[in-house]
């Protein structure tokens, strides 16, 4: 199993290079100059060039891009061409709140999501069902960003109970961005784990174990539940990526002092350093929440433990076709 | 299902899958819903001035509620909302429909060529692809349009780039199933080129798969641009777009919510009957997958 692991976290480094590599030559072959940025319009042209030479614009496209893969290597994301304050600083500060954010926000989605949609599958086309149906449609179809505005509206604004910026009242203060950032999660995981529940109580076992007298209860926790979380959990790693790119709204609407807000004022300020560090430090955790759930089924399935014993690539593989 | 190339039943496929569409009400409610709001975003001129009614401010007149003049009432600019609210669709739509477009087509190729040739090029194309697909779409848009500089026509490629990677993959992985049957390699044995098989055999059978998925990203480029709007990467005022119009109201929004519903329940309506359109034609396409 560790081996496998820490082969996965090799495969994950070409492709985070890779990330660096894209995200650097859209910011390189684009329009707009960093040193007039900073230096303003009336800048002399001596004085750009000097600024150029210090922060080592004038060097080739590739070579920049091996010297900053290497800082990077050893934490040193360089530092903002504003202020000159260090970027890998201003991310490890902030990287906590987007963190909490997201956890909270998978954590809600999950708790939220799974048992409706079980719920939904055991009771098909009751009123729960049509209802929770009709809730993952509606929260798939709201733009992040409103409900959020709605929700200040009505729980801050008028009721009082949550503030509606910043993190300066713990665990209180995210709220109100957990709702905001987890409701298309919840929809996703509704539908998913709806439709994987109903795939599943029409198999063979689940008859079996209805036969053999099972509680009703048993058969769902322990037979169905645990064959149909598979598919929702692969759901659920591939969507962390869509909420890390919604965080980025939640916390612009919230105020809250994390990475999304750093990334946005980096693009403002076209601080090519701040976003550059951003959106590294993003990918490269949603490489690896993709490989903690691919560890996860491991433990969640035993036959797939069993393969990575004997083969440890196959799951790889069997992704790639889909 | 399947058309083995040539053009004979395609009269009477586009029956039956209509004929399975209408059965399914939800998704019939979606599509009309939907046409009303593409009618009324051609036809917008026809009631509205544009620069009257959508672009003039008038200070006499802000925050207006609903009346016979100004049916859905003003804005904080004394801006018509109805207006306002009719030409931000006709922007929400020409974004969302020329980027499912636009990202649609590459991915196509790029995943033809992927899955019909395979080996090496596969491989190199799928790890790119891999790399593109681990930055979130909606944070690689944001770059794209951050390095473009915000504008409706950088929106628009951004939201595109950032959809090519996963229809490269879908479209790669249904000509992989497709390139082992048999019918394809009849037809290479009698002789028949690549570029006929991939037109005149592959293309036929995955076109159907390809509009259904390009109709369920609809929604979400709605919700993307809408978003990327909303933290000023996209249609930039006074031009009127839903997000823009969310992104200006909130600092009137707690004493005049009109503002933050009515642009947010036509973004919710839009998307919501794009949504049920889309389910309702995968369904009726092919009843077994679901």
């Amino acid at each position: 199993m560790l081996k496998y692991i820490l082969r996965r976290l090799l495969i994950m480094l070409p492709i985070i290079l890779g990330i660096i590599f894209i995200v650097f030559s859209i910011l390189e072959f684009t329009p707009g100059d960093p040193v007039s940025m900073i230096l303003g319009q009336d800048a002399t042209p001596e004085l750009i060039e000097l600024k150029r030479e210090e922060l080592g614009l004038n060097e080739p496209f590739l070579k920049r891009y091996v010297t900053y893969v290497l800082n990077v290597l050893q934490g040193d994301f360089g530092n903002m061409y504003a202020s000159g304050n260090s970027v890998g600083e201003a991310i490890a500060r902030r990287l906590p709140v987007t963190l909490e954010l997201s956890i909270l926000s998978i954590l809600l989605a999950v708790i939220v999501g799974i048992p409706l949609g079980v719920l939904s599958a055991v009771k098909q086309y009751s009123v729960i069902d049509i209802f929770s149906i009709l809730f993952a449609m509606i929260l798939s179809a709201m733009p992040g960003f409103w409900l959020g505005l709605m929700l200040i509206l009505v729980f801050s604004t008028k009721l009082g109970w949550f503030p509606s910026f910043g993190v300066g009242d713990g665990l209180r203060s995210f709220v109100l961005p957990c709702i905001t950032l987890s409701a298309s999660y919840t929809a996703v995981i509704v539908r998913m784990t709806r439709s994987c529940m109903l795939e599943v109580i029409s198999q063979d076992y689940v008859r079996t174990a209805r036969a053999k007298g099972a509680t009703e209860g048993r058969i769902i926790g322990k037979h169905a539940l645990r064959n149909a979380m598979m598919p929702v959990l692969t759901t659920v790693g591939m969507y962390f990526g869509a909420l890390m790119g919604g965080a980025v709204i939640a916390e612009t609407v919230f105020s809250l002092p994390g990475l999304g807000t750093l990334l946005v004022s980096g693009i403002t300020a076209k601080d090519t350093p701040t976003v550059l560090g951003c959106v590294t430090v993003i990918a490269t955790s949603i490489s690896l929440i993709n490989l903690a759930v691919d560890v996860a089924y491991a433990y969640i399935d035993p036959r797939i433990k069993a393969q990575y014993a004997s083969m440890g690539l196959v799951k790889v593989k069997a992704r790639e076709q889909r | 299902m399947r058309r083995k190339g040539g053009s004979a039943g395609n009269e009477n496929q586009f029956v039956d899958i209509w004929r399975r569409f209408k059965r399914n009400k939800a998704a019939v409610v979606g599509l009309v819903v939907f046409m009303f709001i593409v009618l009324m975003a051609l036809s917008a001129d026809l009631f509205f001035n544009y620069e009257e009614d959508v672009i003039k401010q008038n200070a006499m007149e802000r925050f207006q509620g609903p009346s016979a003049e100004h049916l859905l009432g003003t804005d904080q600019y004394g801006r018509d909302m109805l207006a306002r609210i009719v030409y931000g669709a006709r922007m929400s739509l020409l974004i969302s429909l020329s980027v499912t477009v636009l990202g649609t087509i590459p991915g196509l190729v790029i995943g033809f060529v992927a899955g019909y040739f395979g080996g090496k090029l596969d491989s190199v194309l799928m790890r790119i692809c891999d790399m593109f697909m681990a930055i979130p779409a909606l944070l690689m848009a944001i770059t794209i349009v951050a390095a473009l500089g915000p504008s409706v026509t950088n929106l628009i490629i951004a939201l595109s780039i950032s959809g090519v990677p996963s229809t490269a993959r879908f479209t790669r992985s249904m000509v992989l199933r497709l390139r082992g049957e048999e019918f394809i390699e009849s037809a290479r044995a009698v002789g028949t080129g690549d570029l006929r098989i991939m037109y005149k055999h592959i293309f036929p059978n995955i076109v159907s798969l390809t509009i259904v998925n390009a109709t369920l990203s609809l929604g979400s480029m709605i919700l993307a641009s809408a978003g990327l709007s909303f933290i000023g990467l996209g249609v930039q005022p006074p031009t009127p777009e839903w997000g823009t119009m969310l992104s200006n109201a909130r600092n009137y929004f707690t004493d005049h919510p009109a503002l933050l519903l009515l642009p947010g329940a036509a973004i919710l309506i839009t998307v919501l009957s794009v949504n049920l359109f889309g389910d309702g034609l995968r369904d009726a396409l092919d009843p077994k997958m679901k």
